[in-house]
């Protein structure tokens, strides 16, 4: 074991971690918003909407993210942009097929929690006169997203995880950047034992965040 | 429904296979479209020390290597700035047909397979190759029939990979896509030899010392390393020659050689 290479490819980890950190927070909130509009969608009256959710929701569960990121990095062709060091043409449809991933798992997590708000929620709000529409937005999807912000939570370390495979694109997040180093100094293992320990730091990090944000939700019972 | 859904992904397959197609016809304009820009966009693969490797110079990181220098090299004959693009090193003849990049300068062997999709500039390098051991095992390995039945890895898509099935009698090959990851599989007794460029090769034994050459004499004829261009464009190809011309009378590439695994060596 021989860390010294630290001294001179530490910018790599660090590029790599921030690159990770965007990518993953970018991916969240898109695949959020993926997320909702076709848990909406599953739970609509109707058939065809529902149809076109519940066959997205299969088609992405039902095929690897590595083989989604590649087919769509070969479909979506953007012109070579580069902003703060980051291959954009890359970048985007990188982000945009793990968002797509992303939502479809997101949308199940939504469904479930909206699906676990108690009927007679939506009852009582139709009842005194709300549309449809409203009580979703104004009863009943405030109180499913507690239900949901657990399993979100989990979602994001999934998608900090999942995100090295987009190494294969030569993206630089953390993965990219390690093998770039151990192609560089001739020693595969010990980069790899530095990444290991960087993504555990990330996903422990919000693991903590997150059941702390729990906690607090529990107490303004 | 979803069978629908199949079908509109499988035209849009389709299509973005046929653009992509019409994307690569034509030739002879790469040399136009360098001139117009005044730029030469290089394509490699930044993970196969000495050929090119990523370095901090200066704060910043950058792309350095025998390739490198060379690409340099023939910008400046050119009269053009040099632009580097980092790819992975299976999608660089692609990016070359779909003038992503002008050249690839890549350690690439001119192999048929991939003669009768880019044209190739003449060799610049002969790398021989080596066959890479654990230090243990020095002594057991002495000739290529040592090897028969022991499992030997070689990197995917290689020339190497070629060699361990044409010569070595028996040998069970294990293909990787990743150098490191191979040399990661021998030192842990996953695979007993692998086949590797020499100038890698020696990095790697001055890096680990549980790593060792052997003598172990093996035939390549591919010939080395060369600069690859997208077909039809012969008087670019005529360009590049004369500048590897220049560098080889003058001794230059040996000279680059020389400094990559200076630079190149970090550890102990």
């Amino acid at each position: 074991m021989d860390f010294s290479f630290l001294s001179e490819y530490w910018y790599y980890f660090v590029s790599g971690t921030v690159n990770t950190i965007v990518i993953a927070i970018l991916t969240v909130i898109l695949g959020v918003i993926i997320g909702t509009g076709i848990a909406l969608m599953k739970i609509s009256h109707n058939k065809i909407l529902k149809a076109v959710a519940s066959s997205y929701i299969e088609f992405i569960r039902g095929t690897p993210l590595l083989v989604q990121i590649t087919l769509f990095f070969y479909l979506i062709s953007l012109p070579k942009l580069r902003i703060l060091g980051l291959d954009l043409d890359r970048f985007i449809p990188g982000v945009i097929a793990m968002s797509v991933n992303s939502g479809a798992y997101v949308a199940e997590i939504i469904r479930a929690g909206i699906q676990a708000v108690d009927k007679g929620q939506m009852e009582a709000a139709r009842s005194i006169g709300f549309t449809q529409g409203q009580a979703m937005r104004y009863i009943v999807l405030p109180q499913a997203l507690r239900n949901i912000l657990p399993a979100l939570g989990n979602e994001f370390v999934v998608v900090i995880k999942e995100s090295s495979v987009l190494s294969v694109i030569s993206i630089s997040e953390l993965m990219r950047n390690t093998n770039i180093i151990q192609g560089a100094i001739y020693r595969p293992f010990e980069p790899l034992a530095v990444t290991a320990v960087i993504y555990f730091i990330l996903t422990f990090g919000l693991t903590r965040l997150l059941g702390y944000a729990e906690r607090r939700m529990r107490t303004s019972d | 429904m979803k069978k629908g859904l199949l079908k509109r992904i499988f035209c849009l397959l389709i299509v973005a296979t046929i653009g992509i197609s019409i994307a690569g016809c034509g030739g002879g304009e790469t040399m136009k479209r360098i001139e117009k820009t005044g730029k030469l966009v290089v394509g490699t693969s930044g993970d196969y020390a000495p050929y090119e490797y990523h370095m901090m110079v200066d704060g910043k990181d950058t792309i350095v290597g025998i390739d490198i220098s060379i690409a340099e090299e023939i910008a400046k004959d050119l009269g053009v700035q040099m632009e580097i693009v980092d790819t992975d090193f299976n999608g660089l003849l692609s990016a070359l047909n779909t003038k992503k990049v002008d050249i690839v300068i890549a350690g690439m062997n001119p192999d048929e397979k991939r003669k009768k999709s880019v044209d190739f500039s003449k060799i610049y390098y002969e790398a021989k190759q080596g066959v890479m051991v654990r230090a243990e095992d020095k002594d057991k390995y002495k000739t290529i029939a040592d090897l028969k039945d022991k499992k030997v890895g070689a990197q995917l898509g290689t020339t190497q990979e070629k060699i361990v099935k044409e010569q070595i009698e028996g040998a069970n090959l294990v293909s990787l896509g990743k150098i490191p990851d191979l040399v990661m599989e021998l030192k842990n007794k996953k695979i007993d030899a692998l086949v590797v460029e020499l100038p890698v090769a020696n990095g790697y034994v001055k890096n680990n010392n549980d790593l060792a050459l052997t003598d172990i004499p093996v035939e390549d004829d591919t010939g080395g390393a060369a600069v690859a261009v997208k077909k039809g464009n012969s008087n670019l190809v005529e360009q590049i020659n004369k500048t590897l011309d220049r560098l080889m009378k003058d001794g230059l590439i040996d000279k680059f050689v020389q400094e990559a695994n200076e630079k190149n060596v970090t550890a102990e």
